[in-house]
């Protein structure tokens, strides 16, 4: 009955109320990035809360817990993907909004330059795309992709330079 | 434009601030539906497959979800003493302000044995006033709702392959997995409603549900549905003898819960069970129900389907149900060719002669 549970003491279910609080949003938005479509990657996120929930004996730890989810979330969007074939199929979420009066031709085209890129990024393979989302959305460190992938520091500059090269090329051409 | 006032200074070439900022649009855009801890919760309790995937759906999957029977008898406790904590985090996700939130550290009167029941699938766990359930033989069994035009609202049950685990999990799971398999029937629950733990204490059973059954605003919750939820869980664990159900951390039945409703006034008053809906089966086929007519008599008739060829390969006849009030078992049989047929089990009016109490199902003889 004390009142200080430090918080390495969590239990798994814990663990699971506190990451969910925290993390589960930015975690849907990273699974959205990589499978495009919102229910499914929230499928994506909750299964890998309830791995992590199973897991949390050899985890243990809340700095962890949120690279274990990552990583979880990256490999069941792949395998979510390939299993379903989603890419092509769903349209991009972003449209110009008509009741947006003021701006609305601005961020029509702001719209426009969006989806251009995020189509590109959805042509791309897996790795390199969520090389760049791991990369230019979450705002990690080299190291922390190779850690996150399970792949080396060499192989995330490669597949990051590859799929600039390719975004690159092909914003070039639709100029 | 589209450079944004601190764009120089990122350290990015204009294609990656381009790619940022799309990603960046693209992702406030996705706004999570709002259920997923009760999602998540339901999952770790019941042994939650990938993405799509049921067990009763998939026949070969059992293994999978027996791996699971032992976490959910002591990570289902663990959940249920969890209840502070999930109306914290429910009140939070709203803020996703990053940084840890301080505001929903775990309640310390539960954190331990929280922990160590959730995180290590123990027998030794397992709560000692709580029996282990006798596993049922057989299917689970789930019950629906059907509107008997001169009886009322009554349930109805189907049966679900037992996948070895826990069945009154079991049983829970599949009743708000899908809808019936007979299209006649309905849940009194709306669609999404998940369950998010249920728990044993003694002979008391504890159902929490999520998801779609915080949409219900009427109080008190209509008893059809309550007893819905009773008769499920009473069904497959003979040992429980009360139900609380709780929506979110909202108790709908009385505080130390509620009993089952005498079976005359709540069950269907004519039921068939065999053939299942949809079921393929071989001739002489078994004709199987639960009901009460006048005189014990209950009436059958077969009809093929298209209902055109109906001539000369029907069948019909009567078998014997209870009585006065009293629901008994009926069973006879039929020979029929192959092909596809509609069966309807009735009482004859005693008045007019006219079918009461009516259920119907459609099957394949092979």
């Amino acid at each position: 009955m004390s009142t200080d549970a430090p918080e390495e003491s969590w239990g798994a279910g814990d663990a699971v109320t506190h990451l969910y609080a925290v993390h589960y949003r930015s975690l849907v938005r990273l699974a959205a990035l990589l499978v495009r479509d919102r229910s499914l990657a929230e499928e994506v996120v909750q299964d890998s809360f309830v791995a992590m929930h199973g897991a949390w004996r050899r985890i243990d730890d809340p700095e962890r817990a949120l690279a274990y989810l990552r990583r979880t979330v990256v490999n069941a969007a792949r395998s979510a993907l390939r299993h379903r074939g989603v890419v092509e199929r769903h349209a991009p979420a972003v449209v110009p909004d008509a009741t947006d009066i003021p701006s609305a031709e601005h961020s029509a085209m702001v719209a426009l330059e969006h989806q251009e890129v995020l189509r590109v990024m959805a042509s791309l393979p897996a790795r390199q795309r969520e090389v760049l989302v791991l990369r230019y959305y979450v705002d990690l460190t080299e190291a922390d992709i190779a850690d996150t992938l399970g792949i080396s520091r060499g192989a995330v500059k490669s597949h990051a330079s590859r799929g600039m090269a390719s975004l690159r090329t092909a914003l070039e051409a639709s100029r | 434009m589209t450079t944004p006032p601190d764009g120089p200074s990122d350290g990015l070439d204009p294609v990656e601030r381009r790619l940022r900022d799309a990603l960046v649009a693209e992702a406030a855009s996705v706004e999570p539906a709002g259920d997923g801890l009760d999602e998540i919760r339901n999952g770790i309790a019941l042994g939650r497959q990938p993405a799509g995937r049921r067990w009763w759906q998939f026949p070969g999957a059992p293994a999978l979800a027996a791996a699971a029977v032992l976490l959910l008898m002591t990570g289902g406790v663990a959940i249920a003493l969890h209840g502070n904590g999930s109306q914290a985090g429910d009140g939070v996700t709203a803020g996703n302000g990053g940084g840890p939130s301080r505001g929903i550290s775990p309640a310390p009167t539960t954190s331990s044995s929280d922990g160590s029941a959730a995180a290590s699938p123990l027998p030794s766990t397992v709560p000692p006033s709580s029996s282990p359930p006798i596993p049922i033989e057989g299917d689970v069994v789930v019950y629906y709702v059907r509107d008997d035009a001169t009886a009322g609202r009554r349930l109805y049950r189907e049966s679900r392959p037992n996948p070895g685990t826990e069945p009154v999990a079991a049983a829970l799971s599949a009743l708000f997995d899908g809808p019936p398999v007979d299209p006649d029937y309905v849940s009194s629950w709306p669609t999404g409603t998940t369950v998010t733990a249920y728990t044993v204490d003694g002979t008391t059973g504890t159902v929490r549900l999520g998801g779609g059954a915080r949409t219900i605003s009427a109080r008190p919750v209509s008893s059809t549905a309550v007893q819905q939820i009773v008769y499920t869980v009473t069904a497959n664990d003979v040992h429980i003898t009360k139900v609380r159900v709780l929506i979110g951390s909202e108790v709908v039945t009385p505080a130390d819960g509620a009993v089952p409703a005498p079976a005359t006034d709540v069950l269907a008053l004519i039921q068939l069970t065999s053939p299942a809906e949809g079921a393929t089966v071989t001739s002489p086929v078994d004709i199987s129900g639960t009901g009460t007519a006048f005189e014990g008599t209950i009436s059958w008739e077969i009809t093929s389907l298209p209902a055109s060829a109906a001539t000369g390969s029907g069948a019909g006849g009567t078998t014997m149900g209870g009585a006065n009030g009293e629901l008994a078992e009926f069973h006879t049989t039929a020979d029929l060719a192959p092909g596809t047929y509609k069966i309807r089990a009735f009482e004859a009016s005693a008045k007019d002669g006219s079918a009461l109490h009516v259920d119907t199902k459609t099957f394949t003889v092979k």
